[in-house]
């Protein structure tokens, strides 16, 4: 499916999605940070950041990552618990198959950094009138791959320079997502599903406890949005 | 560095692996030949918002309760950012603040 690209095109995606894309740069800044510092301290300079980002490019599995790193070398274990940890993404890409139907030949990309951000706001956003919606999804996953790789280098860097108490830093990810769950709640609309998955999540949480209640989550949610599939 | 060069390239690999295995999964599944199955296309529509739910339960998965400071500075914070965000709806303030007022508590108060 060769579909041709107009250069032109891409830079005006870039830019009409750019200001959708900056609080999460500034967002971004304080769990950079901590990431970079949390490398740093294992031995990982700015260049290493950099490559675990561009290539793997998720950074809540990227953090996880760090103390395990530290407790040995296990490829495998590394493997199984990042497709775990990044279940959700499936769901993501569910969620989004209309709006990235018709994104060729960007599609690849906007797949391969399908992490939490560029999930929220691709389901948040639209093209703006006139303009090609694979451009604009394009623009903003292209912006947001580039912070995080930046930032997170930066943060290696910075790690060395900055010494200061970072304990709770990681909270800055935690409050981002209160904030884009209360953009969909403003929907009325959403609301039941908002609930549901809060209440589906919480129920797993305590029932199967803090490591293994994602995916009893997820079933969860399938299960009830099924039965729920003619009311929702 | 605990791993060696080559054992830490090996660990890049993997996560990648892992992570790219549950973000191309939907779209090899239904791959715009035939029609989209109405349940998936449903799903599609009630997800983004449950997802979001997911998330914010997910981040406070390891938050004790009835130990420690029983998540008092967690509680306290997401307010903060809860009711910042409905006052303003300014992202920066509402996660920028919210994480100043949480390293606050943890570090001085609790």
């Amino acid at each position: 499916m060769k579909r041709k690209v107009e250069i032109k095109e891409v830079f005006r995606g870039v830019k009409a999605a750019f200001p959708s894309t900056v609080p999460i740069f500034f967002g971004w800044i304080f769990v950079a940070l901590t990431y970079g510092v949390l490398m740093e301290e294992l031995g990982y300079g700015p260049l290493w950041t950099l490559l675990f980002s561009m290539i793997c490019f998720c950074g809540g599995m990227q953090i996880a990552a760090v103390p395990m790193m530290a407790a040995g070398f296990d490829p495998v274990q590394m493997l199984i618990m990042s497709y775990f940890v990044n279940f959700r993404h499936t769901f993501y890409g569910l969620a989004l198959l209309e709006k990235y139907k018709d994104t060729q030949p960007f599609k690849p990309f906007l797949i391969y950094a399908l992490a939490d951000e560029p999930f929220s706001l691709a389901v948040s956003s639209d093209a703006p009138e006139g303009m090609e919606p694979r451009y604009f999804f394009f623009g903003q996953t292209l912006l947001l791959y580039v912070y995080w790789c930046g930032l997170t280098a930066l943060g290696s860097v910075l790690g060395k320079i900055i010494t200061f108490d970072t304990t709770g830093l990681d909270f800055a990810l935690n409050a981002l997502f209160i904030v884009f769950f209360l953009q969909q709640w403003k929907d009325k609309a959403k609301r039941p599903a908002c609930i549901i998955g809060v209440a589906v999540t919480l129920l797993a949480r305590i029932a199967f406890g803090p490591t293994m209640f994602l995916i009893p989550a997820l079933a969860g949610m399938l299960l009830v949005f099924w039965l729920g599939r003619n009311k929702l | 560095m605990k791993l060696t060069v080559i054992q830490t390239l090996i660990i890049i690999l993997a996560i990648a692996v892992g992570t790219q295995i549950s973000r191309w999964l939907p779209f090899l599944a239904f791959s715009g030949k035939k029609e989209t199955p109405a349940f998936v296309k449903y799903l599609g529509r009630v997800l983004p918002p449950a997802l979001m739910g997911l998330l914010v339960v997910y981040c406070f998965k390891n938050t004790p309760i009835f130990t420690g400071s029983h998540g008092l500075p967690e509680l306290i914070a997401a307010l903060f950012v809860v009711l910042s965000y409905e006052w303003k709806e300014n992202l920066l303030l509402s996660v920028g603040g919210g994480t100043v007022a949480y390293m606050l508590l943890v570090q001085f108060v609790f």
